[in-house]
């Protein structure tokens, strides 16, 4: 008894001994990457440091005015100048003078998020099926789906989009495209792994009772599976909103575009404008969308 | 008539069924029992092709089944019913498509995708589940009901099938007796009224030995018992369930019993568990 007990001894601390060395050897890895990710990307504390007091300077610009060329500026942030009228500098009126342009492309970056989200939710609904490995799909056909997936959800969308104007030209259409993508390759894996956790056994009546892979993919899983899919599309519809906000950057349509022009030529009360207007979109956009889908779940355990 | 002749199925080195061979007339109810693992259910399944058989092949009417592919083999499942434990039915889907989609295997898929059905085929399916008490739940989701009234549905959904014969995986493993007593009338109403042919997996001797024409038994998954129930004596049983059955099996089975005795029917005859 006790030599055996001796044996599991050895054998115990042999066990740790290997695993703590596996831990140290994995840890000094961890350290060395991180080593070199700050070293090249130069994220210096120093240079954080220096930096932090440079984000008041922003504000000091947008806050303030010059009463005329080369004098000391003036801090202006108050209640007579914010809702001073239009040709009161520091003024809100001021700031948005251009709202009418901000808000039709705000619009355009919506309309575009929702219409690639469509496009994506489908073309990913339509690929999970045959990605799932518990549908019986032939190998072949499931192994490319997988691969075709992949591919569209890898390439950065900003670089899609830069491909997609070439031929598509300069406009939203590119943009679309580009998030629509995107989407699919995300939203057809995420897709593809609801389905392979879906109870098998409504599947296995429909195929008992002799129908085809369309009839089990209609009645066995779509029925289990769509109200995750709903979720989940919701999700990536609050995603896109933010991605398509960047689009315009490369002349993919959109907000971007505005936003581009504006820091090109530095003028920081348009910066700030839209830059506040797209958080205040994004934000409000977030809190539907997750009302929404809290109604969804709610129904569905109902 | 359908026969099954030397049928294996292994899953790696593991002989689930190792060799049944059975010719079973039209119109017979043929009950199914062994202890669990002993390969009932890897059987049901071969024979409508839910499993593929290692060797060995099904005959259906002198047809062999066991070659069918594509369009035929669906064609086959349809006309082979199937009945599961757990229903097996769609869980959001309300009980009146659940039960239509015991068509599916004849609505063209421009029709199945939209859901489209016709007027005849809402009528056979109120009229199945008329039969079986449950049409006042034609709307209701399929996942609001009690196990009993799923079984009743699956059932209902295995008669939209149009079906030849009835293979019934364990249909009560799941009920209470009250509603597995329901579910065996209506299986032996379909025998009996429709002259399908039922093969039906049982876990209790009592009831395969009240409802069934004809009992076949399996250990190790070979057919170690096939006669009528009065052939089935105390001998033939310790032969089924083994001497020394384990613990698990015997404390079911007296469970069982005694829910049976509880519910008010009495009248079965010689339990397992009296005779282990
Ligand atoms: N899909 C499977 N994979 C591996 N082994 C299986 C599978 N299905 C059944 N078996 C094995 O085959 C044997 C018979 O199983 P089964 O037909 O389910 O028995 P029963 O229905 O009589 O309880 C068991 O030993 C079981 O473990
Ligand atoms: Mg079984």
């Amino acid at each position: 008894m006790s030599a055996s007990l001796d044996l599991f001894e050895t054998r115990y601390a042999a066990l740790r001994r290997k695993r703590r060395t596996t831990t140290l050897l994995g840890a000094a890895i961890f350290v060395l990457l991180v080593l070199c990710a700050i070293f090249d990307t130069e994220f210096y504390p120093s240079k954080l440091l220096a930096g932090i007091p440079k984000i008041g300077e922003y504000f000091d610009k947008l806050f303030s005015v010059a009463p005329a060329r080369g004098q000391p500026r003036v801090a202006v942030l108050a209640w007579d100048h914010l809702f001073g009228g239009i040709d009161e500098a520091q003024s809100v009126a001021y700031w948005f003078y251009r709202f009418g342009t901000y808000a039709s492309l705000l619009w355009q970056t919506i309309q575009m998020a929702f219409v690639s989200t469509i496009m994506g939710a489908t073309i990913g609904f339509a690929l999970s099926f045959p990605a799932a490995r518990n549908l019986g799909t032939p190998k072949l056909v499931r192994l490319a789906t997988r691969r075709a997936l992949e591919v569209a959800r890898s390439v950065p969308q900003v670089v899609l989009a830069f491909i997609l104007i070439w031929p598509f030209s300069i406009g939203p259409l590119a943009g679309i495209l580009a998030i629509g993508i995107h989407t699919a390759g995300a939203l057809g894996k995420l897709f593809s792994e609801i389905n392979e956790n879906a109870d098998m056994r409504p599947a296995d009546g429909i195929a008992a009772v002799g129908g085809g892979w369309l009839a089990v993919v209609r009645y066995g899983f779509v029925p289990q599976v769509l109200p995750n899919f709903v979720s989940y599309a919701l999700l990536r519809f609050e995603i896109n909103v933010r991605s398509s906000t960047i689009m315009g950057f490369v002349g993919a349509g959109g907000i971007g575009q505005e936003f581009r022009r504006v820091i090109s030529f530095n003028i920081y009360e348009e910066v700030s404008a839209i830059a506040i207007l797209i958080v205040v979109i994004v934000s409000v956009l977030d809190l539907t969308s997750e009302r929404v889908r809290a109604r969804f779940m709610a129904a569905r355990t109902a | 008539m359908l026969e099954l002749q030397q049928l294996v199925r292994r899953f790696g080195h593991r002989v689930a069924v190792d060799g049944a061979t059975l010719a079973i007339p039209a119109g017979q109810m043929v009950g199914v029992i062994g202890r669990s693992g002993a390969g009932k259910s890897t059987l049901l399944r071969m024979i409508n092709r839910l499993i593929a058989p290692t060797s060995g092949r099904v005959l259906f009417e002198g047809r062999d089944v066991t070659a069918l592919r594509g369009r035929d083999l669906r064609g086959w499942r349809a006309s082979a019913a199937m009945v599961f434990q757990q229903f097996n039915l769609t869980p959001r889907l309300d009980v009146l498509t659940n039960v239509l989609c015991g068509r599916l295997n004849t609505v063209p898929a421009w029709r199945a995708l939209p859901k489209i059905f016709t007027p005849r085929e809402r009528t056979l399916a109120v009229r199945a589940l008329d039969r079986l008490g449950m049409a006042d739940f034609a709307f209701s989701r399929a996942d609001a009901l009690s196990g009993g009234q799923q079984q009743r549905v699956a059932i209902a959904r295995a008669m939209m099938q149009e079906p030849r014969l009835i293979l019934a995986d364990e249909p009560i493993a799941s009920l209470d007796p009250m509603n597995a007593k329901l579910v065996m009338d209506a299986l032996r109403d379909i025998n009996a009224r429709d002259g399908l042919t039922v093969l039906c997996n049982l876990h209790t001797l009592d009831i395969a030995r009240e409802y069934c024409h004809r009992i076949v038994a399996m250990a190790n998954g070979r057919v170690v018992f096939d006669g009528p129930p009065a052939a089935l004596t105390a001998s033939a049983v310790r032969e089924i369930y083994g001497n020394n059955t384990n613990g698990e099996q015997h404390v079911s089975q007296t469970r069982i019993r005694r829910a049976h005795s509880g519910a008010g029917a009495g009248a079965y005859g010689l339990g397992a568990s009296t005779v282990l």
